[in-house]
């Protein structure tokens, strides 16, 4: 079984595995989306090795560590899936339903849930560790870097706990609902925000350094390029920001309001709008290399391969990375926030509907 | 204290029917299929409110116009808070907004406001109306945990990005979280009618809105629809609050008439809808609800404002059939065989085409149960131009 490989030099992101003590510094891990796994070149999948079903929806991405699958659902569960078998090995019940794809770090696994609550729970035996309240829904995924687990809340709140007992370190209110996941470096923590800005905050201490206004609200989890963060806002653009100043360098329009999040490799962030068309941008200038239509609406974030590219809409689609001309699809049932995971040659993946598949 | 009734509204239902549902017969129209009788059973207020439906204005309605209010498909907020605000004056003779509010609701209320999010994101109830609206719903002293914006489906709601585009505090509730949950709904409250020999015939009220909710400001889009006509007011508040709606429609026949009324004249639900405020910034004359495609998406800059449903669909409907003439697309009220499909991209790509007999005649069988004024020539109508 593959484990831990990819890591492009240019994401900025720490070069560590997803595994014993590595940081995972934003939604799926890092810029690529990859949730910490290398994903390869595949041709169509022919077969499902294994389906099983979790409910009765989900709305985030499946994460995967050490044979294990972590899927959280709408019924207030997070479940751990035997990644060979497609057997439940445990589950645990948070207090709401679960919007919030959960993220890895040491022996826990992160995520929120609309109870207010972000739960670590043990990834061997499904208790929980640790739970920190907020007083709004936590969609946002948490982050951890440094031993410190960065995420904001529906109660406007951007929260630093520590990683391993869940307590407070810092909050800092912002002007709106918090549903982006932040990006984390050792100085600063970028993310979105309901009240429409990008904020910056001091890692530290949680104030705001700078907050830069798009025209609407932020629901998509920015990308470090550099010294450039990509976002995209629901006021149709996406935004190429300096990230020590704030500077707006470029901006994108697209045709309707983003929720996506913007995958980055080799210097193209790839983002989805709700128009349906999936954007391929020149990460440096924000200049477009190609779009192509794939879906009515796309809502999830992009995954990057190698020279492939996947996104999850009304089904599973394979696209080349360099035009974007659609390789395969796979329509195993629709999802809004979904993102698959590649593990060697299987691809595993979860259906808004609540099926999670094992594809060959 | 039981005090729920169980009433048949079989003749009303049956004259909704008649009312509005088949017009005289021409060339190559069909004669339609009639309503069956329709039971309800549902949970009285105990002191029945003067401002449910059709409210303290009925047979009133402001029409405001303003093309600044969405521009290259992007709304306006600040153009929509001056409509809406120019609006509830013209409607209720008040000098300000607040006190325009005051009127329909009050510090202790548990406010719904029922948006439409069927059609996101192309086409829903704007993110930016409806945080105006919490605005106003404030201003009159209602706190923002006492707030909930709401409809049945999360996932539609979702699209829209409601949950994120909402001030800290206020609630957003999606009734079901996928289609198959039921568990939002009370069992006790409901309408019993068999369509087409469906396993399932009742029909049960959202529990929030039975239970929880004391006020509802109701939030349409203007849009047609391809079963009742028009998706407005009273098809919003009705099949945007009870569960399994969709069976009343089976192609090519729909039973939205006399549905959607009767829903909508089931208590506690008729008595907590005290205003109607349609955001028609955009308006789908072809498609709807669900259409994506922009070629049936007119920016057309406008908001309506009652208290009384039956009235403001009633504009709506002549509205959008204003439009569609215009586009050269049939009426909504034509029965002809050769314009049905049962091919969705077709009907989705040619505006003369449809998947149902549609039935806009619900507006008409509602005020006939006492929901509203249906006759447009009875009907004041305000007609507001708003300038910089």
């Amino acid at each position: 079984m593959a484990r831990f490989l990819y890591m492009d030099d240019r994401t900025n992101t720490v070069a560590s595995d997803a595994g014993a003590s590595g940081d995972w510094v934003t939604l799926l891990k890092e810029n690529t989306r990859t949730g910490g796994l290398g994903a390869v070149a595949l041709e169509s999948p022919g077969k499902a090795r294994w389906q099983m079903r979790v409910g009765s929806g989900v709305r985030t991405a499946p994460v995967w560590r050490e044979g294990k699958l972590y899927v959280t659902s709408m019924q207030g569960q997070l479940h751990a899936i035997n990644a060979d078998n497609g057997r439940q090995e445990w589950k645990f019940g948070a207090g709401a339903e679960i919007y919030s794809t959960p993220s890895l770090w040491r022996d826990l696994i992160l995520f929120g849930s609309n109870d207010g609550r972000v739960y670590a729970v043990n990834a061997a035996s499904g208790t929980k560790t640790w739970e920190a309240k907020t007083s709004g829904e936590v969609w946002a995924s948490p982050v951890t870097l440094g031993g410190v687990t960065y995420f904001g809340s529906g109660d406007g709140h951007m929260y630093a706990v520590e990683a391993s007992s869940g307590k407070l370190k810092w909050k800092q209110e912002l002007g709106g609902r918090i549903h982006s996941t932040a990006y984390a470096t050792e100085k600063a923590i970028y993310l979105g925000c309901g009240d429409g800005h990008v904020h910056r905050l001091d890692t530290a201490t949680g104030k705001n350094v700078w907050s830069t206004p798009t025209g609407n609200g932020i629901n998509s989890s920015p990308a470090l390029v550099d010294d450039l963060l990509v976002i995209g806002s629901e006021d149709f653009f996406v935004y190429g920001i300096d990230a020590a100043s704030g500077t707006v360098k470029w901006k994108y329009e697209t045709g309707l309001g983003i929720a996506s999040s913007p995958a980055v490799s080799n210097g193209v962030a790839v983002i989805g709008g709700k128009d349906g068309y999936l954007y391929a941008l020149e990460a440096a200038a924000g200049k477009l290399k190609w779009k192509a239509r794939v879906s009515d609406v796309i809502t999830a974030p992009a995954v990057f391969g190698t020279g492939v590219l996947y996104i999850q809409c009304w089904g599973l689609l394979a696209l080349n990375a360099a035009d974007g001309k659609v390789l395969w699809r796979a329509g195993l049932g629709g999802s809004i926030q979904g993102a698959p995971i590649v593990v060697g040659k299987t691809i595993y993946l979860v259906s808004g509907g609540g099926d999670v598949y094992a594809l060959e | 204290m039981d005090r729920r009734t169980f009433v048949q509204r079989t003749c009303i239902a049956s004259a909704g029917l008649l009312v509005g549902g088949i017009p005289a017969l021409g060339h190559d129209e069909v004669v339609l299929p009639q309503a069956p009788p329709i039971d309800v059973r549902e949970a009285p207020l105990a002191k029945k409110s003067a401002l449910g439906m059709p409210g303290l204005y009925p047979g009133r309605v402001v029409e405001l116009h303003d093309a600044r209010s969405i521009v290259g498909n992007r709304v306006s907020q600040p153009v929509i808070r001056g409509m809406l605000e120019q609006g509830l004056k013209e409607l209720t003779g008040e000098s300000s907004a607040t006190a325009a509010w005051q009127k329909f609701v009050e510090p202790h209320d548990v406010v719904g406001v029922k948006i439409n999010p069927s059609g996101a994101p192309a086409c829903c109830s704007s993110p930016e109306l409806v945080r105006e609206i919490i605005g106003g719903v404030q201003s009159a002293g209602v706190p923002m945990q006492n707030i909930i914006v709401y409809d049945r489906f999360g996932d539609e709601m979702d699209l829209g990005s409601y949950q994120l585009l909402m001030p800290p505090g206020v609630r957003v509730v999606g009734v079901q979280a996928n289609r198959l949950d039921q568990a939002g709904y009370d069992a006790n409250v409901y309408a019993q009618v068999d369509f087409f020999g469906e396993w399932e015939t009742r029909s049960y009220m959202a529990s929030v809105v039975a239970n929880e909710l004391t006020k509802i400001i109701n939030v349409p889009t203007l849009k047609d629809h391809s079963a009742s006509g028009v998706t407005g007011c009273l098809k919003n508040v009705g099949y945007g609050t009870f569960n399994n709606v969709a069976r009343s429609h089976k192609e090519p026949y729909s039973f939205t008439n006399p549905l959607i009324g009767v829903l909508c004249s089931i208590e506690p639900l008729r008595s907590k809808v005290v205003l109607n405020i349609m955001d028609g910034t955009r308006m789908v004359w072809h498609g709807g609800p669900l259409t994506q495609n922009q070629d049936f998406i007119y920016q057309a800059g406008m908001m309506l404002v009652s208290t009384d449903p039956v009235a403001m669909d009633t504009v709506e409907l002549e509205i959008l059939e204003n439009k569609r003439r215009q586009e050269g697309a049939p009426s909504v009220r034509e029965h002809k065989a050769s314009s049905i499909t049962k091919n969705s991209r077709e009907f989705y790509t040619d505006a003369s085409k449809n998947l149902f007999y549609r039935q806009p005649g619900h507006i008409a069988a509602a005020g006939k149960l006492g929901l509203g004024v249906a006759d447009l020539k009875t009907i004041e109508r305000r007609t507001v131009e708003m300038r910089a």
